[in-house]
C-alpha cells in the first residue's frame, strides 16, 4: 500500500484530532493533574513539603499550605508520602493562564 | 570568489531547541563548521546536589522530555546498584515495557520531523497521528504523558490490569499496521532518496573514532547496544535483534529507526506475555545509605546514556549526567564539511539532536577557573 492510497482512503474518515475546545478527551483516572489539597484532613508533618523535588510547596501552619502548580512537576511524591491522604490529584488539565497567582493551589 | 562565514542558529527553522552554527562558505559549498552551544544549560547537575536519593530521581527524570524515562532507568540502576536491590522480575518487565513503549514514541517523533525537515509534511502528519496512540498509552499506563514520574526505588508506580494489557496491545497493533506503509513509501520516493541517500556518510572506523553512540552508530554498521552488551532490568529475557545498517548516511540512519520501532514492538509483546500475576512491592518509604558512589547506564531511543552518583549521609553530593547527543554532536562540523547550505537540516536532524538534555558546559579559559557572576557571565559570553 503506498502513501497515495492512504491520502485518498484519509478524505473519506474522520479526522484524527478533536475539535477541542468544543469536544474534549477524557483523562484516564490515574492521569496526574491538578492538585486538591484538603486542609481539615492535614495533621501539620511537613512531610510534602520537605519531600517536594521542585520547591512548590509553600508550608504555612497545620491546615495552610500552597502548592503553586506552575513550579509543580507532578511527580506524586506529595500524595504518596502525606499519611493522612490530605492531598489528592484530580483530572483537571486545563488552568492555563496569564496570572501565575491562580496556579496556586490552597 | 570570497569566503563568506554565516551563523546558522541560534533560532533555526529546522530544529526546535536553540544552536548556533557557524558556517563557512565557499559558494554554496560548507569548506567549515563551528558550534556554539550553551543556550539550554540548566545547571540539573548542581540542582542535584544536597537532594535525598528519591528527590533526586525527580529531578534526574527530568534532564529530558522526549526520553525522561530512560533517564529515571539510569538513576534507578545507579541507586539500585548501590543499594544492591534485586527489583522483582515483574518489576523489571514493567519497566522494559514502558522503555520500549518511549522508543517508539521518540523514534516515530524523530521520523516525522526528519520528513518534515524534508518537506514531507504528509507523512510528519501521520507520524504524529500514531505517536499519539503510544501518548496515549503513557497517560493511561504511568499516569502522564511526557514526564512519567513511574519509576521508584525497588519498584514501579502502578501494575498494569488486564484492560491495561489489552489496550497497550491494542494500540501497538495500529502503529504496526502503518509501518509497512512508512517502509514502503520511504524505499520507493524518489524525493526521499534525493535528500537522504549519500548524504552526511560516516564510515564505520570514523565511527567508532568518534565514539558514537546509538541509532547514529548502528547506521554506520557499528554493533553497539546497551541493552545487548550490559542488559538490565528484564532485557536479558528478550529476544530481539540488534539492527544494524552497513549504508552510514541519513537514509541508513531512517531506516535503522524505523526498523526498531518494529524491534520494540516485538519486545512490548514479548513482555506483556511474560508480566505474571504477582503484585508489585511496595516501594521504599525512605532511604538511608551509607557513602557510596555507583553508575548507571541505559540505552536510551538516542544512544547511550550515563549517570553517575556519589552519596554521602544519603544526599547525592554529585550526579554526573552524560547523555547520547553529547557524545554524537561532535562529529557535526565533520560531516558538514564539502556540503551545500541545504543540506545542513538534514544532517543536523539525522543525528537527532537533544540540546536541552545534553548541555553541560562550565567555562574553563587557558585552564584557569574564572568564577563569574551571572551578569558578568552574560556580558562575556552570551
Ligand atoms: S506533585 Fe511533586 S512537584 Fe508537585 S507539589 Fe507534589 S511533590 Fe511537589
Ligand atoms: S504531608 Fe499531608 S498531613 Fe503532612 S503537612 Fe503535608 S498535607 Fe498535611
Amino acid at each position: 500500500m503506498g502513501i497515495k492510497t492512504e491520502c485518498v482512503k484519509n478524505f473519506f474518515k474522520k479526522p484524527s484530532t478533536k475539535n477541542y475546545p468544543k469536544e474534549k478527551l477524557e483523562a484516564y483516572p490515574h492521569f496526574r493533574g491538578k492538585i486538591k489539597y484538603f486542609n481539615e484532613r492535614c495533621i501539620g508533618c511537613q512531610q510534602c513539603f520537605k519531600n517536594c523535588p521542585a520547591n512548590a510547596i509553600t508550608f504555612y501552619k497545620k491546615g495552610r499550605i500552597d502548592f503553586d502548580m506552575g513550579k509543580c512537576c507532578y511527580c506524586g511524591l506529595c500524595v504518596d508520602v502525606c499519611p493522612v491522604a490530605a492531598i489528592a490529584f484530580t483530572t483537571e488539565f486545563e488552568y492555563a493562564d496569564n496570572d501565575k497567582k491562580k496556579f496556586i493551589v490552597k | 570568489m570570497h569566503d563568506f562565514t554565516i551563523p546558522v542558529g541560534p533560532q533555526h527553522s529546522s530544529m526546535k531547541e536553540p544552536m548556533c552554527l557557524r558556517v563557512k562558505l565557499d559558494g554554496n559549498t560548507i569548506t567549515d563548521a563551528w558550534m556554539r552551544l550553551g543556550y539550554v544549560h540548566r545547571g540539573l547537575e548542581k540542582i542535584l546536589e544536597n537532594k535525598t536519593v528519591i528527590k533526586a530521581l525527580y529531578i534526574a527524570e527530568h534532564t529530558c522530555g522526549i526520553c525522561s524515562f530512560t533517564h529515571s532507568l539510569c538513576f534507578i540502576r545507579a541507586v539500585e546498584g548501590m543499594l544492591n536491590i534485586n527489583a522483582p522480575k515483574k518489576v523489571n518487565v514493567l519497566r522494559v515495557i514502558t522503555a520500549e513503549l518511549e522508543r517508539v514514541h521518540s523514534h516515530l517523533l524523530w521520523f516525522g520531523f526528519a520528513m518534515h525537515e524534508i518537506g514531507f509534511d504528509t507523512l510528519f502528519q501521520y507520524a504524529m497521528r500514531e505517536r499519539e496512540s503510544i501518548l496515549e498509552v503513557f497517560e493511561r499506563i504511568t499516569g502522564n504523558r511526557v514526564h512519567h514520574s513511574f519509576n521508584k526505588i525497588g519498584s514501579v508506580r502502578y501494575d498494569l490490569t488486564s484492560g491495561d494489557k489489552i489496550f497497550i496491545l491494542e494500540k501497538i497493533k495500529e502503529v504496526e499496521n502503518k509501518l509497512p506503509l512508512y517502509f514502503s513509501t520511504v524505499t520507493k520516493n524518489k524525493v526521499i532518496h534525493a535528500r537522504l541517500i549519500s548524504v552526511g556518510i560516516i564510515n564505520q572506523f570514523e565511527a567508532k573514532k568518534f565514539g558514537l553512540v546509538g541509532p547514529f552508530a548502528r547506521g554506520s554498521g557499528v554493533k553497539i547496544d546497551v541493552r545487548k552488551d550490559d542488559p538490565y532490568a528484564a532485557y536479558k529475557e528478550a529476544d530481539f535483534e540488534l539492527v544494524t545498517e552497513k549504508g552510514g548516511d541519513a537514509f541508513a540512519r531512517l531506516i535503522v529507526r524505523l526498523r526498531e520501532i518494529e524491534e520494540s514492538i516485538k519486545i512490548v509483546k514479548q513482555m506483556i506475555k511474560a508480566l505474571g500475576d504477582e503484585p508489585i512491592p511496595k516501594p521504599l518509604p525512605s532511604i538511608s545509605l551509607p557513602n557510596a558512589e555507583g553508575y548507571g547506564r541505559v540505552e536510551a531511543p538516542r544512544g547511550e546514556n550515563f549517570h553517575f552518583y556519589r552519596i554521602e549521609n544519603s544526599l547525592v553530593t554529585r550526579g554526573k549526567i552524560k547523555t547520547p547527543t553529547f557524545i554524537n554532536i561532535s562529529v557535526i562540523p565533520h560531516l558538514l564539511k564539502g556540503k551545500t547550505i541545504g543540506d545542513i537540516p538534514v544532517i543536523l536532524s539525522s543525528l537527532d539532536p537533544c540540546f536541552g538534555c545534553m548541555e553541560r558546559i562550565i567555562v574553563v579559559k587557558n585552564g584557569k577557573e574564572e568564577v563569574l557572576k551571572e551578569d558578568e557571565f552574560r556580558y562575556k559570553y552570551c
